[in-house]
């Protein structure tokens, strides 16, 4: 019992990080109707700025994380005007081909800065490697914030979305953006708005990444390849979707390291995300939480 | 007295432009669908012959070597322009179709102990019959969902590929036998009777031979029925359906033949290195063969070559340069050239899908254009 006790909040701690990364990707494609690649080297370069900030610089995450969310959402803004939106109106196939063009060189080139990948690196976070008792059991206190950090920022998009002004116009845009056009919803700053809120979540993913128990190498950047999957299961429109997905492929993966037999391989919990998404594809083409393609000629 | 010509006067005699940069015009449907469908293409494949037979003679070994990487990435890199270009699925797997038939080489001459020239065979078959076996998981996604399967199986070939051991050596890595002809290693060179080959230069004649008849084969696939099929499915696949294009068929074939194609250049990318490692049929390598596809000419499967040279050379080149360059770094961390121009890659393929979809062919096209049209704008 105590076993499952550290796993389920390990489980809910990894699943956060994947929910936070899961919901960029939904937030953009609901946007621009793009799957933006480009996400997962934004997180990668939150978390390395995040680290430069607080561990370099020695001024505390909190900074570390608002400097990385700016620099994340600038980079993000950068990557929608001079990607995304030339190619409105192209097949969505360009912008997630153009988008991958970015986020390889974007990882590439974080990788090639030697102050930052010479070898794994924490990114400083106050709880170290500090544990709590969760019924008895010891736990990392910084999965506990990770897990309450998720659920605040989750609450907070949703009440947006659902309740907010901008989040009506990001509902209608998603909805149809000439229309939303026509009744005067202001459609470019709001898509503005929605990159950059992508960036900020990437950003604050990929200081979650780099917290101890985990460690921010550029191998890091497969975390965020693997909330692809999460946004798949959920179904790529839905931001429901997104935490479900998220939090289910946190428990598959947690779950697989802990129990699958060795011979499946190493590190077999990296590639079970993937069969997962396979598994709910083959089920329901457009994933659980996904609207289904109306298409007409 | 002679009549005046020239302007406003119309010429007495009608003089013809050279036949070099005349437009060809084409009477019928037959002549425009022709391989090589005009002067200039068929004086330009001559050409190409010439050069590509002139090479190894002109070329050290580490230029050869350049070329012979091309050549192998350019059959990976048409028969991803097939799938991509000519039928509009988008996929991030490529490497690992690559990945199995390097695999199969490797199993085929270190394990079995055939000759070489089983691999090559033995690797189209076992990568189509994996493409035929994932292809109905793949098919019945569409669109972005496409792209995310394969990316996850990128990632799922690397994993069998570390963890196989008993078939892919593991994290060992797995070694090929290099391929010979009458007893001349075509990598490290030999001699038979009078002929002599050095290195590098016999794998590059194959090479040529086989990207030759690669090229013929996909470009006739793709100028023929079967890739009109797959050009409709492309550009609406739910108008195709209702035209009575199978459009089931079309992405299989498509997905099939792209796969053992991708597998036939795994076996000579083997058969060259002669050591591959599992951790080699990455995304980036899947990402550099659609660099490749979009720089050559989505859809235009010949100019997959062009974007495979670019692709190939540019690492070489920064390598050379990089004594001019300070912000390369030598070895090891940093900057390294391989690192330098994967940055490169990404953002070209990034510059090319915004600016130019066609790639260097659609500059190529702009250039004629202006040449043919010269001194007019239109």
């Amino acid at each position: 019992m105590s076993g499952h006790v550290s796993l389920i909040i390990s489980s809910l701690a990894v699943g956060s990080i994947y929910t936070l990364i899961a919901l960029g990707f939904v937030v953009v494609f609901r946007a621009s109707s793009a799957l933006n690649f480009a996400h997962v080297g934004v997180m990668l370069l939150g978390g390395y700025v995040t680290f430069q900030v607080s561990r370099l610089w020695e001024l505390g995450l909190l900074l570390g994380v608002l400097v990385a969310a700016a620099v994340s959402a600038a980079v993000a803004v950068v990557i929608y005007l001079t990607v995304a939106r030339p190619l409105t109106g192209r097949p969505v196939m360009a912008v997630a081909i153009a988008t991958i063009g970015v986020d390889m060189a974007m990882r590439t080139a974080v990788g090639s800065y030697p102050p930052w990948t010479g070898e794994s690196v924490e990114v400083g976070g106050p709880w170290g490697a500090d544990t709590s008792l969760v019924l008895g059991v010891p736990v990392y206190t910084s999965h506990l914030w990770i897990i309450a950090t998720g659920m605040v920022v989750v609450g907070a998009l949703v009440l947006t979305v659902e309740r907010s002004r901008w989040g009506l116009w990001f509902r209608a845009i998603a909805e149809d953006e000439e229309s939303a056009a026509a009744i005067g919803v202001p459609v470019r700053p709001v898509l503005l708005a929605a990159w950059m809120l992508a960036g900020l979540l990437a950003a604050l993913a990929g200081a979650f990444v780099g917290t101890f128990p985990r460690l921010l190498q550029p191998a890091s950047a497969e975390f965020a390849f693997r909330a692809i999957p999460a946004v798949v299961i959920g179904g790529l429109n839905s931001i429901t979707g997104a935490v479900v997905g998220g939090v289910l492929v946190g428990f598959v993966e947690v779950y697989t390291a802990a129990l699958a037999p060795g011979e499946l391989g190493v590190n077999v919990h990296h590639v079970a995300p993937y069969v997962l998404m396979l598994a709910v594809l083959l089920w329901r083409a457009e994933g659980l939480f996904g609207t289904p393609d109306v298409r007409r000629l | 007295m002679a009549a005046p010509t020239g302007f406003p006067f119309p010429p007495t005699t009608n003089r013809r432009r050279p036949r070099l940069a005349r437009s060809d015009f084409h009477t019928t449907w037959r002549s425009e669908l022709r391989l090589w469908n005009s002067t200039t293409k068929r004086g330009a494949v001559w050409l190409l012959v010439v050069l590509a037979l002139a090479a190894p003679m002109l070329l050290d070994a580490a230029w050869l070597r350049v070329l012979v990487v091309a050549l192998i990435a350019s059959v990976a890199a048409m028969s991803l322009n097939l799938l991509t270009g000519v039928a509009g699925q988008l996929s991030l797997g490529h490497a690992a179709f690559v990945g199995i038939g390097a695999y199969v080489a490797a199993y085929v001459t270190d394990t079995l102990g055939w000759s070489f020239w089983w691999s090559a065979p033995a690797a189209m078959i076992l990568a189509g019959a994996a493409g035929l076996v994932l292809a109905p998981i793949a098919l019945r996604v569409r669109g972005l969902y496409l792209a995310v399967v394969t990316l996850g199986l990128v990632f799922l070939a690397s994993h069998i590929f570390r963890n196989w051991e008993s078939v892919t050596g593991g994290v060992g890595g797995a070694r090929i036998e290099s391929p010979t002809i009458l007893g001349i290693d075509l990598v490290r060179g030999g001699t038979l009777g009078p002929l002599t080959l050095g290195q590098n230069q016999g794998y590059y004649l194959v090479m040529l031979v086989i990207a030759g008849v690669t090229y013929l084969l996909l470009r006739n696939l793709a100028r023929g029925r079967t890739g009109r099929d797959m050009v409709a499915v492309r550009d609406d696949d739910l108008a195709a359906s209702v035209v009575g294009v199978d459009v089931f068929s079309a992405k299989m074939l498509a997905f099939v033949i792209s796969s053992a194609f991708a597998g036939l250049s795994g076996a000579m990318l083997g058969g060259f290195l002669r050591f591959i490692n599992y951790d080699q049929w990455d995304l980036t390598l899947s990402v550099e063969y659609l660099v490749m596809v979009a720089l050559g000419g989505s859809g235009i499967i010949g100019a997959a070559f062009a974007g495979a040279l670019f692709v190939t050379a540019v690492p070489e080149l920064l390598d050379r340069a990089a004594p001019l360059l300070p912000w390369l770094s030598e070895a090891g961390g940093g900057l390294t050239p391989e690192r330098a121009s994967a940055i490169l890659f990404g953002l070209l393929l990034a510059a090319v899908v915004v600016t130019e979809p066609l790639g260097l062919y659609g500059v190529w096209l702009r250039l004629k254009r202006y040449l043919t049209t010269w001194p007019f704008t239109y």
